[in-house]
């Protein structure tokens, strides 16, 4: 299903995007690393078009979910990659990628509190190199702790793509159509989860006026999401003046009582 | 009198920059990574006293965790506090640091984490979705700004110390209160034009064909899609729900739906 190359290439991407995102921060952040990687991937497996979209639709569905305070979420850039691969290579197109994309990143999230499990290892072997005085092993040990991070999600994408091509055809030609339609139906739903965690995480007490205000100008009025943030710009403004001068307002008052 | 260089500051930085993911784990969470970069200041400062730098490590060495960029903020003034070389520096750098993890978490995640990526991921996605990579360009656009933040927090903290971060609280405070409201606008709008649910029932009346949806749109366009978030909202309060187990939830729900016809 796959070429050498395609598998070199996805992996080594894989690799690489973790690379940079964790050590620069530039390309690979929280925002957007669904995007990039399923346009290159879609560089990779020929079709630019079917990356973006199955990106575009993880980016999304990732929207609510970070990974706060230590917290393990769906790992969407492996759902990206995957989902985009066989997409591209089964011929059948984002139906497949959807639904291969979805469960990867939600399976994923084991790999995730694997690796932070392993963290412990090497900061018993850093603090234990201090108590030696040993300070040189101290902070290899600390740098080593890197590596569960940098590797498990590249060896789990390497072996769903060397493994998951028989399984995946396999899906192909048995899944019923039924499945395929209820997974897009659910890739069109899940966002909606991302929604209602931000309002769960966000102050929602006293701003609720202000999702009614989005609400309205996307749904009646259809404006774009660039001027609805414009929108939201201006009214955020607002508010930081008015909190500004409520604050220096209280601040004087303060100052008065306090003689 | 400074015994440390214009080089100690930039290598402390640097590995400020990325010190979240060395050997992050579920005890101390961001502590090695912290050690990383405050470490060699530390043997700078402290190395002709091997037994002192042992102690301090290991006080560096405690539970730390916040949000990755606004760390520089505290990084850089805990290194102003340890190169003053005061008896109990390490005492005042570790309270100044625990004490500022909580509320500089809260901050930088709800600024960046939460506002941050609803507007940029939100915009970028739905560019991606119609086949634009432009979106990406917005993104890296902030990222060279956020860049910047993440180098200048660190020197910030280290030049002005921990007064100017507790002096500059409440603004940033109030500054995060106004900045969420442009996530709450972007949710509010995505909401309707994100989540694609629709029914493809049809009744027939007599004569007359009844398109559910047709109806539905008339009485409240996005409906469906508010209804379905709302749904999800109460069911995250659910004794037991987890992030993970709704999104398995949704999908069996959504294909269940969808194989009686209703979605």
């Amino acid at each position: 299903m796959f070429t050498g190359f395609q598998i070199i290439a996805i992996t080594l991407l894989m690799f690489l995007s973790g690379l940079e995102g964790s050590l620069s921060g530039f390309f690979f952040t929280p925002y957007g690393s669904s995007i990039l990687l399923g346009w290159i991937t879609g560089l990779i497996m020929g079709d630019t078009k079917i990356g973006l979209t199955i990106g575009g639709t993880m980016e999304l569905m990732g929207i609510g979910m970070n990974p706060l305070g230590g917290s393990s979420v769906p790992n969407y850039s492996i759902g990206t990659v995957i989902g985009t691969a066989f997409a591209v290579a089964s011929g059948v197109g984002i139906e497949i990628g959807i639904a291969t994309a979805i469960p990867a990143a939600t399976l994923s999230v084991q790999l995730d509190v694997l690796q932070k499990a392993l963290g412990s290892f090497f900061y018993h072997k850093a603090m234990t190199a201090n108590e030696n005085g040993n300070h040189k092993a101290m902070y290899n040990w600390i740098r080593l702790g890197f590596l569960p991070q940098l590797f498990i999600g590249t060896f789990a994408v390497m072996l769903m793509l060397v493994g998951g091509s028989a399984v995946v055809e396999l899906v192909i030609n048995t899944l019923p159509q039924w499945l395929l339609t209820g997974f897009q139906k659910a890739g069109g739903v899940l966002p909606a989860l991302g929604f209602a965690i931000l309002l769960r995480s966000l102050p929602i007490q006293g701003n609720f006026m202000y999702v009614l205000i989005g609400f309205v100008l996307a749904s009646y009025m259809g404006l774009p999401m660039l001027a609805i943030a414009i929108i939201g710009l201006a009214l955020a403004m607002l508010a930081y003046k008015q909190n500004k001068r409520f604050h220096e307002l209280s601040e004087a008052k303060g100052v008065i009582d306090d003689e | 009198m400074s015994k440390l260089e214009k080089k100690d500051l930039f290598w402390a930085m640097l590995k400020g920059w990325c010190y979240q993911p060395f050997s992050f784990n579920y005890e101390t969470m961001q502590s090695p990574g912290w050690v990383h970069a405050i470490g060699p200041i530390l043997e700078k400062v402290y190395g002709d006293d091997p037994e002192l730098l042992k102690e301090k490590l290991r006080k560096h060495f405690v539970f730390y965790n916040t949000q990755p960029w606004m760390s520089q903020l505290i990084l850089g003034s805990c290194v102003a506090i340890e190169e003053s070389q005061e008896p109990e520096c390490t005492e005042t750098a570790i309270g100044l640091r625990t004490g500022l993890m909580g509320p500089f978490a809260g901050l930088g995640d709800s600024l960046f984490f939460i506002t941050g990526k609803v507007i940029l991921s939100s915009i970028a996605g739905y560019m991606a979705l119609n086949g634009s990579l432009f979106g990406m360009v917005i993104i890296l656009a902030v990222m060279v700004g956020i860049s910047y933040l993440k180098y200048k927090f660190f020197y910030l903290g280290y030049q002005q110390g921990a007064k100017f971060i507790t002096d500059q609280r409440a603004n940033l405070e109030m500054l995060t209160a106004s900045a969420i409201i442009i996530g709450f606008v972007v949710v509010g709008a995505m909401i309707p034009s994100m989540v694609s649910v629709a029914t493809p029932l049809t009744f027939q009346v007599g004569d007359v064909t009844i398109v559910v949806q047709e109806m539905l749109n008339t009485i409240l366009p996005g409906l469906l899609p508010v209804v379905v978030t709302g749904l999800i909202y109460y069911g995250l309060a659910l004794k037991g729900m987890t992030t993970v187990r709704m999104v398995w939830l949704i999908i069996v729900v959504a294909i269940a739906l969808s194989c009686i016809g209703i979605i």
